[in-house]
């Protein structure tokens, strides 16, 4: 998220954008420095759950618009003079309720900066296993021109490669082009090798090449350079992104069952190939449509992550 | 004399989210916004063309999770309660903007009456049951309900299970006899994910026909000769439709669609944001975070206006708009229509136009007004008609083109890129770990004549279902409600895994899974022998 700074070198225009995405109320009414101060007072105050309570306490007292204004500066909540107790109220108790949300979920706003020590939380989320314990290596198409490849470790392949790693041995991960080959392991049309770091778990793949096959495995060289496979994955197939070049139409009358096979001319309605697959929505839409639909989770809104690729995390 | 036909399809959807543990549960508006804003304005619409006589045709799938939320007890309760909530505010406004604005006032009276209308329609004329309200006009020959694979698991990525496949496609069509108490005759894929193979598992359910987006009949492996305006057929025997691009585009378009004309009601401007705190707060998330309560004021205006500068909307001159741009529409698809029967010397064209359901009134407030002035103004035609997917097969197909489709979807940029990238790939280790023990459990457990281990897999299938809705994973790249959606996807692997512990240990938590029973109530009798099939 901006810095304080940033957000007030930005335009009015694009503050009012990055407000309406986090949902933040009457936002298109805000004058400059109270969209900074709101975008701002986002990015949260560090949790402190004992305070909080206590503001929260007062909150609950009807307080005077004295109290109010005192409330507001420890929170660090700038305002004006001229501001009405219920705006001041609504803002106070915005930011408490970020706070809140701050605090119970540990971590979710990644970014945002921390100025004093934060009371550890308990993990709101549920634990799930970091693995299996089992060999796996799977391939998963992404679109025609990217593979993800994700893979695990029984305890015995981990023993391995830890001896390996000891003497200095690079674990592997090999793509091989295989379309339309009986795969020999030497036969591929092409080989990619990618150096597996400990600790990784995953891969994006450019293959570049749609409507083709391919495997992968994870190895390293013995002393002879030759390369040991230690997992393979199944075959992954990239989708097609043009017309097919065949020649050949098949037909079948669904009368008679009978079957024929014609000379293709192409397809008739000369289709104009552009934003393929541009969803009933495209995803500008989409978002807006889904913060739209979950209403109140604009605040929680955030631009799509755009796609790793070629990389690892 | 028709020289081509229109099929318009709704793909109506949410995933199962359903807390009986909690009296509000902010997710579950939801499926309170699609009932007010989508599914009873088009039952309204179907309503008023059948009392005018107009013919009317349309294809809708409406999803195993969908179908089951709108069976559940507990949920139509609280959505009664809801509306409740929701006229009651409409009351208070109606008094607020008197002395506000007239165009404010007069909306303001309109979402009074509107509200009331609605919960009468879902309670007293229903019977709460908007399932057989659909199933009505499915009976009356003028809605074509099809379903959709289980819980919208994302097909293409699941394609090395079959028996995982299976599952979810076999399950769709089991719920829809439920409800329905017919077999469906057509599948939405989800989120239109096709990859080569599918199509045996439609054929094993005798499932005629479903849906690719255009570059999956573009690209098939053989030249589609008649492009996305026939059907072709699958090696396995299934017809499959293609998406019409120029339909999408002239309702979709953010630069030329229909939603952006300055008459229709802006949806960014709600009561639930405009009003002070105190006065709203009975009315939006209990937490006090801001939700849309569907009362809005505004209209569209202009393009790049201020939300704050809007102008007040006036439903009746919103009601003229969706009147024209019906009549374009079909005019539009007149001349496309009678293009492609020249083009193709005779042969009669089918425009497939798919869209989100919720497009329809949640996005696009008119949209329902559209959908019934379009029938009108379809009626006035002679060369277009609309039309089901098998009617059309049935009557317009005699000789058909056999290919396979491309691997394709209708997501962003076409492909898997949306359900799988950065934000969301770690879910499938998990899915894929899930499905390998869910066949190992039924191998090992299953067939026992054990009501206790019967009990224990149906709730591992229901649980590795849920976990595998492609919304999670959407939701986690479009970012909104990401934590939701995490925890979601968590839930249900980690409630997984601790049934398959017991089922492998033979103890288990009597008390813990009936209230899993209870919290993840989707599918009455899960077949999990279906995983035993690995081809």
């Amino acid at each position: 998220m901006a810095p304080k700074e940033t957000l007030e070198q930005s335009k009015v225009s694009d503050l009012k954008e990055m407000a309406r995405k986090k949902g933040i109320p009457g936002y298109y009414k805000m004058r400059k420095e109270e969209l900074v101060e709101a975008l701002d007072e986002k990015q949260g105050a560090p949790f402190d759950p004992g305070a909080l309570q206590s503001f929260e306490k007062r909150m609950d007292a009807n307080p005077r618009i004295f109290e109010l204004r005192s409330m507001a500066k420890s929170l660090g909540i700038s305002f004006k003079r001229s501001m009405k107790k219920k705006e001041l109220k609504e803002r106070i108790v915005r930011t408490l309720d970020k706070m809140k949300r701050v605090g119970s979920s540990a971590g979710s706003l990644g970014t945002r900066k921390v100025e004093k020590p934060v009371p550890p939380q308990p993990p709101r989320e549920i634990p799930l296993p970091s693995s299996y314990k089992k060999d796996t290596l799977v391939g998963l198409p992404i679109n025609p021109n990217w593979v993800f490849f994700y893979w695990d470790f029984a305890p015995q392949t981990v023993n391995l490669l830890e001896a390996l790693e000891k003497q200095d041995r690079q674990m592997v991960l090999r793509v091989y082009d295989v379309t339309y080959i009986i795969f020999d392991r030497n036969n591929a049309h092409r080989v990619w090798e990618y150096p597996v770091q400990n600790g990784m778990k995953k891969f994006y793949v450019n293959v570049q090449m749609p409507n083709a096959s391919y495997l992968a495995e994870i190895g390293y060289y013995d002393d002879a350079r030759q390369f040991i496979p230690v997992l393979r994955s199944n075959l992954v197939r990239t989708p097609p992104n043009q017309f097919s070049e065949k020649k050949e139409e098949r037909w079948v009358d669904l009368n008679s069952g009978e079957k024929l096979s014609l000379l293709s001319k192409g397809i008739l309605t000369n289709p104009q190939v552009k934003n393929i697959g541009l969803s009933s929505m495209d995803i500008e839409h989409l978002e807006h449509f889904r913060q739209s639909i979950t209403s109140g989770g604009g605040s929680w809104f955030s631009k799509p992550e755009k796609k790793r690729k070629g990389g690892s995390d | 004399m028709e020289k081509g036909f229109v099929s318009l399809v709704l793909h109506a959807h949410l995933p199962y989210v359903r807390h009986p543990d909690f009296e509000e549960f902010m997710e579950e508006r939801w499926l309170f916004e699609a009932i007010t804003e989508t599914y009873i304005p088009i039952l309204r619409a179907f309503q008023d063309l059948e009392r005018d006589n107009v013919p009317f045709k349309i294809t809708m799938s409406i999803t195993p999770p969908l179908m089951e939320m709108l069976d559940s007890n507990d949920l139509q309760d609280k959505y009664v309660r809801h509306m409740q909530k929701l006229i009651e505010l409409a009351e208070k406004e109606v008094e607020r903007t008197r002395t506000e604005h007239p165009r404010k006032h007069k909306m303001a009276k309109y979402y009074h009456q509107d509200f009331q209308d609605i919960l009468h329609i879902f309670e007293t004329e229903n019977n709460r049951s908007l399932v057989k309200a659909f199933g009505h006009f499915q009976e009356k020959g003028n809605l074509e309900i099809i379903t959709c694979n289980a819980t919208h698991g994302f097909l293409p990525l699941m394609n090395r299970f079959p028996q995982a496949v299976r599952a979810q496609v076999t399950t769709g069509a089991k719920t829809y006899e439920k409800h329905l108490g017919v077999a469906p005759k057509g599948m939405w894929l989800a989120e239109c994910g096709y990859t080569a193979g599918l199509d045996k598992y439609l054929a094993e359910e005798n499932i005629r026909y479903f849906f690719v987006d255009s570059h999956g009949i573009w690209f098939a492996e053989n030249p589609p000769r008649y492009g996305v305006y026939r059907p072709l057929l699958t090696e396995n025997g299934v017809f499959v439709f293609g998406r019409d691009p120029e339909s999408s585009e002239q309702v979709w378009s953010a630069e030329i669609g229909y939603p952006g004309d300055f008459r229709y009601r802006e949806f960014y401007r709600d009561v639930g944001f405009d009003r002070e705190l105190e006065y709203i707060t009975p009315y939006i998330d209990r937490s006090g975070v801001r939700v849309n309560t569907g009362m809005k004021y505004h209209r569209v205006t202009g393009k790049n206006i201020d939300l704050g500068k809007k102008d007040f909307y006036d439903i009746d001159e919103a009601r003229q708009a969706a009147k024209e741009h019906a009549r374009d529409f079909a005019l539009k698809k007149q001349a496309q229509l009678e293009g492609l029967h020249r083009a193709f010397d005779g042969v009669v064209p089918i425009v497939v136009a798919p869209f989100d359901a919720e497009l329809f009134g949640h996005w696009w407030f008119e949209g329902p007004m559209f959908i019934e002035n379009f029938f009108r103004e379809l009626h006035t035609l002679d060369t277009v008609a609309p039309i089901t997917p098998p009617e059309f097969i049935e009557q317009h197909v005699q000789s058909v083109q056999i290919a396979t489709p491309a691997d394709s979807t209708w997501g962003a940029n076409g492909y898997n890129e949306v359900w799988i990238n950065g934000s969301n790939d770690w879910v499938y280790p998990h899915l894929d770990e899930l499905i390998v023990r869910m066949t190992e459990l039924v191998h090992r457990h299953g067939n026992q004549n054990d009501a206790k281990k019967d009990r224990l897999l149906k709730q591992a299938m229901r649980e590795l279902l849920l976990a595998q809705s492609s919304d999670w994973a959407f939701i986690m790249t479009t970012g909104t409600t990401v934590e939701y959606a995490s925890n979601r996807t968590r839930q249900h692997v980690d409630r997984f895994l601790k049934i398959a512990r017991w089922l492998d240990k033979g103890n288990m938590d009597e008390k813990t899974l009936a209230s899993w029973e209870w919290l993840d109530k989707i599918f009455e009798d899960p077949d999990y022998n279906l995983y035993l099939k690995s081809s």
